[in-house]
């Protein structure tokens, strides 16, 4: 009987084209537009999950960091990291293996005639492991261009692409603070996020960095190091604590001027936010598909009208209440069925359509539980305004239904 | 006995004022009779049609179908009755207008759920024995008004009903078709259908075996046809 049902659905619905289409209309754009928005948000995290994911998991980054009112307040009391900091955690903790602070600078680069301001960070040789970024051609910063203050710059693909260096830029000098610097590797490249490139960077020395920039530029350092031991992770945050505390000097009843931040907290403090927007993704789904199953409701009332005879005619042979109910009940749920899996995929089609014209916009990314969700939404919905138009079909009188006309 | 009436009163309120459509009607029908029950609009004949064919219940008195107690059955019940046991033939034919001749004829076998494939044969043997299966495939909308009754006679039939009852079975059909299909009815009773045909036109009620007439909810005649 039930496949009985859905073929006489499936029938009615052919039979009505134009009917059908719009009464799923209402379901179809809601499908379509929730499945479009969270191709498109999924497709973002997706791809801020993976640049969190590269990473490395026992990674520590330290920054200067104060619960700030105001810009003004910000600057008044501009925490400071410096690289003596840096060196006092390397000397008193053991756990901590290949500390490597991070001095950034926005500076001037030039290059024939062409002037770019970018953020120019002095970097150890273990960025690459640290940060799992690594050199695309030619060679990263090592230890003896450490060791003897070189002049020697790594290029993010951004800087080479727009200062037009040209197919083979190894070996060129750029100026850097009107210091020239040799080109000697190029990052590979890391795409764009948000609309902003990833690659617009260049990694010196830290030691030409203090050269350039002297040691009290330690305001916008970062200090990252591994933890050799995982378990150790939770001790040595504690013991970086009470170490800068010292140094900075910090009385007992203020906060910290800095930030210690592994990946998982990045990761917790992403999911949460994650969880938020998708929160009120839902929220619009709901109410989207509400509007979309009044319609159905809406249409199956009339159509339960306009059918009258045909009930009649229907219960005059022998069919029940019952036939008559999972009949008009089948019939709503096919329609929103169908309407969510042409919804799905015009959603999944717009998604893609629009991550691609919109520049440097993540791939759209249509995970599974949105599809099933969009599926079990329509149908729900089908059942939940199907049955009081089918109730009021299945109730109807042979006698009066067969007088319709 | 097919069918063993007695007392059947059907009374509608309408107002105030108590209106009796049927007063207390009683006869019986032995199976394999060609009966027609005649009268003017308002005379009783479409209350007395609905409740032999199950689409209504009495007001008070008992209607037997092969011996069973119909009068006090709930709708589940009756539907299956009409399912089984009734075969309606209708004035205006009444066939479903998305579907086939074929499919028209197998919608009461569906409700009597037989499988698929016999539902299929079984309704094109029966559009066969009314000469339609060059029609199997056409829809009502394809169909002369003769051809239209011939289908909805097939599916009056397909289920075996004990009783069909015919409901103005000509009243859209013009006088040749009409003709046919007055020999198809007798027809089909010469085979031992049991037939209750309700009309107003007495060249029609006058061919079948007996005529019951009504005025006023009550019987004023039953009187059997001489050929």
């Amino acid at each position: 009987m039930l496949i009985e049902n859905i073929l006489l659905a499936l029938n009615s619905i052919i039979s009505n084209k134009m009917r059908s289409f719009l009464t799923t209309l209402g379901i179809l754009i809601g499908v379509a537009s929730i499945i479009t928005v969270v191709a498109l948000i999924q497709g973002i995290f997706a791809s801020i999950d993976q640049q969190i994911q590269q990473l490395g998991s026992n990674i520590v980054t330290i920054q200067p960091h104060i619960e700030a009112q105001s810009f003004a307040d910000y600057m008044k009391n501009r925490p400071e990291l410096t690289l003596e900091d840096a060196d006092a955690l390397k000397r008193l903790i053991p756990a901590i293996i290949d500390l490597a602070p991070v001095i950034g600078e926005g500076s001037q680069i030039k290059y024939a005639g062409k002037t770019r301001t970018t953020s120019i960070a002095g970097v150890h040789p273990q960025y690459q492991e640290i940060n799992g970024q690594y050199v695309e051609e030619g060679r990263f910063i090592t230890d003896l261009d450490l060791e003897y203050h070189r002049k020697v710059v790594v290029l993010g693909q951004e800087i080479v692409k727009s200062m037009k260096l040209g197919e083979r830029p190894i070996g060129k000098s750029i100026l850097i603070q009107n210091t020239p610097f040799k080109i000697v590797g190029i990052m590979e490249k890391r795409g764009s996020l948000f609309g902003r490139s990833l690659d617009d960077y260049a990694l010196i020395p830290i030691s030409s960095a203090i050269d350039l920039y002297g040691r009290i530029a330690g305001h916008f350092a970062s200090i990252q190091f591994r933890v050799a031991d995982m378990n150790q992770l939770d001790k040595v945050k504690q013991q970086c604590t009470t170490i800068l505390r010292r140094r900075h000097k910090i009385p007992d009843n203020k906060p910290n001027d800095f930030k210690i931040s592994t990946q998982e907290d990045i990761v917790k403090s992403f999911s949460k936010t994650t969880n938020v927007i998708t929160a009120i993704v839902m929220g619009i789904v709901g109410i989207s598909l509400l509007v979309g199953g009044i319609g159905i409701m809406n249409i199956m009332l009339v159509t339960v009208t306009e059918r009258t005879r045909e009930i009649g005619i229907r219960k005059a042979v022998g069919a029940t209440r019952k036939n008559i109910l999972s009949q008009f009940l089948i019939e709503a749920v096919t329609l929103s069925f169908l309407g969510g899996a042409i919804g799905i995929l015009l959603g999944m089609g717009l998604g893609n359509l629009a991550a691609h014209m919109i520049p440097h916009f993540p791939p759209a990314h249509t995970p599974i539980w949105a599809i099933l969700l969009g599926f079990g939404f329509s149908t729900g919905i089908g059942i939940l305004f199907g049955v009081y138009p089918a109730g009021k079909a299945a109730a109807l009188n042979p006698i009066d239904a067969l007088r319709h006309e | 006995m097919l069918i063993q009436v007695e007392d059947l009163t059907k009374t509608y309120l309408v107002g105030t004022e108590e209106v009796h459509a049927l007063d207390h009607v009683s006869f019986t029908v032995e199976e394999g009779e060609f009966l027609s029950i005649m009268g003017a609009s308002g005379s009783g004949k479409s209350t007395l049609m609905n409740l032999l064919g199950c689409l209504d219940t009495p007001t008070n008195g008992r209607y037997l179908l092969k011996g069973t107690d119909v009068s006090k059955m709930n709708d589940e019940e009756l539907a299956t009755v009409r399912n089984r046991e009734i075969g309606f033939v209708f004035q205006t034919f009444n066939l479903l207008p998305g579907l086939t001749a074929l499919h028209n004829v197998e919608v009461p076998l569906i409700y009597n759920r037989v499988p698929r494939k016999k539902r299929l044969e079984m309704s094109l043997a029966m559009l066969k024995a009314m000469g339609m299966e060059e029609r199997a495939h056409h829809r009502p909308n394809q169909l002369s008004g003769g051809q239209r009754q011939r289908v909805a006679v097939a599916r009056a039939l397909v289920n075996s009903p004990a009783l069909i009852l015919a409901d103005e079975p000509t009243g859209n059909l013009d006088s040749k078709t009409t003709l046919e299909l007055m020999e198809l009815i007798r027809d089909l009773n010469r085979k031992g259908n049991t037939i209750v045909l309700v009309t107003h036109e007495p060249d029609i009620g006058a061919m079948a075996n007996r005529t019951i007439t009504l005025k006023d909810g009550k019987i004023i005649e039953d009187v059997k046809n001489a050929h």
